[in-house]
């Protein structure tokens, strides 16, 4: 006859190794799928970040055709380019006649990156990079919407639960870009290019940017940003608020003398250095 | 005899309020009043599980927001189909049983992002999103729950008893867990609802990780 008991004993320690299994093998899958999660967000930062970099490329070239500051400058271009190099070819979606357009505008684009290096001067190079980093923003934001699309879930209802930060998530970085493009601009109308369509362009770069910063803060419907409550978020973004009231009114005068110009170049790179530190904090948060 | 019974009235008054001062001084939270606190294991830790001490504490987190759009945050309904809805104490009892005789889990269902910024002890993360029925993951996660695949239906007999929660009443990511899983075929009588979710149990303190 059995042990009624042993039995009992046996089950039970039977019973919890298939209960610590189920929560293991449950745990390892929610994993996974968050792993996945993570890798697709990482891909879209990365977007985000070359989109910033194409607008600081030309930045950098247009400041080097200047001499301003050409040994720093020179050896950022050098590191921007590389970066922007590595990001591409991250690229594995070589099907899209989109990217294998990106793809061909950055060869290019690196090979006149090059000539500038070279010779600061060089009209043809310059006016290569001006023109066509708009060329390559428009196909990197053509794949980054396209990647948007696909990253989010099918089902509406989690759609709508995740809504509010995807929208903060898509658009926090962007800032940075602008900067790059407001400098991009006001170096275009220093050196009397274009100037009537850049001074159209920086007007509107400008108030998009000062939108994007209270919609952060305060919410936009529009842009379907919420707003946020969070101090630690608020406190970065009232440093980013000073820095853009010191910077506006440069970004604005139509002739800035030399320490004026100095004062906006050396503003705007710490606009730079610390709204990244916003977008650590809004990712780190979205992620809580 | 007047002036004896008046020293000895006040002595015993003053004893009174002395005792009756010690006790206000040592009353705790507790869950019940006999309950003042239960302890779980997971992953190795031993958790206390009770309510925050300290008879002044607010709400400063998420949870004591009042409102939120809907959709997608709407009221939830009571019950949801014939699962059985729960409260606090039942958590509690369904945590101990937890480490005594297995076959229950606790499922957070709420997205990796709500779990992470804190949980009920003693609870997994199983995201709504991964139960629904033509999702890639049900199959899995059915099997690990202990259904079993015959031909083209599943023998549910041997399945694990769940209890799902999400953020509370104002949140219906348990409900669409709940749902999904009906869908499946899980039975109805082996998942619990708790409604409140995490709202009512930090709204009583009770220990989150």
């Amino acid at each position: 006859m059995k042990n009624p008991i042993k039995t009992f004993i046996i089950l039970s320690f039977f019973n919890s190794f298939l209960f610590a299994d189920s929560i293991n093998d449950l745990s390892l899958m929610v994993e996974e799928v968050n792993q996945e999660e993570r890798h697709k967000k990482e891909r879209l930062e990365e977007l985000f970040e070359q989109r910033m970099l194409a607008q600081q490329m030309a930045k950098n070239a247009l400041l080097l055709s200047l001499d301003y500051k050409t040994e720093f400058y020179k050896k950022e271009l050098l590191t921007l380019a590389k970066r922007f190099d590595k990001g591409i070819k991250n690229l594995k979606d070589t099907e899209s006649q989109r990217v294998k357009r990106l793809h061909k505008t950055w060869d290019n684009f690196y090979k006149n990156i090059n000539i500038i290096m070279e010779n600061y001067h060089n009209t043809m190079a310059l006016k290569y990079i001006t023109e066509n980093n708009v060329l390559l923003l428009t196909d990197i934001d053509f794949i980054l919407r396209k990647k948007i699309k696909s990253s989010q879930s099918s089902d509406s209802f989690t759609r709508k639960l995740q809504h509010e930060n995807f929208m903060l998530f898509t658009q926090i970085d962007i800032p940075r870009s602008y900067i790059q493009k407001i400098i991009k601009e006001k170096l275009m109308i220093k050196k009397e290019l274009n100037i009537i369509e850049y001074r159209g362009n920086l007007n509107i770069t400008i108030f998009r940017l000062e939108r994007l910063l209270k919609g952060f803060r305060d919410g936009d419907k529009t842009l379907e940003l919420k707003g946020s409550g969070e101090q630690n978020f608020l406190q970065k973004l009232s440093i980013i608020d000073t820095l853009w009231r010191e910077l506006k009114p440069l970004y604005q005068k139509e002739v800035l003398s030399t320490k004026e110009f100095e004062v906006m170049i050396k503003k705007s790179d710490e606009f730079m250095k610390k709204h990244l530190d916003v977008v650590k904090l809004s990712n780190r948060i979205i992620d809580q | 005899m007047n002036k004896k019974i008046k020293k000895v009235s006040i002595i015993a008054i003053s004893i009174i309020n002395i005792s009756m001062g010690s006790l206000l001084m040592a009353s705790e939270v507790n869950i019940t009043p006999e309950i003042d606190s239960i302890v779980i294991e997971q992953k190795n830790k031993t958790i206390k599980i009770e309510r925050i001490q300290d008879d002044k504490h607010r709400l400063n987190n998420n949870f004591s927001k009042t409102s939120r759009s809907c959709p997608p945050f709407c009221i939830q309904p009571m019950n949801i189909a014939n699962v059985k809805t729960v409260g606090e104490l039942e958590v509690l009892a369904f945590l101990k049983n937890l480490n005594e005789q297995s076959h229950s889990i606790l499922i957070d269902a709420r997205t990796s992002e709500w779990y992470r910024s804190g949980s009920i002890p003693g609870a997994i993360n199983l995201p709504f999103t991964m139960l629904k029925k033509d999702g890639k993951y049900i199959n899995k996660i059915l099997y690990i729950l202990g259904a079993n695949k015959k031909s083209s239906s599943w023998d549910f007999s041997n399945v694990q008893q769940l209890m799902i929660f999400s953020n509370g009443i104002w949140d219906k990511q348990a409900s669409e867990a709940i749902k999904s899983l009906l869908e499946v075929g899980y039975p109805s009588e082996n998942i619990l609802y708790y409604r409140g979710g995490m709202q009512s149990w930090c709204n009583v303190g009770l220990t989150t990780i």
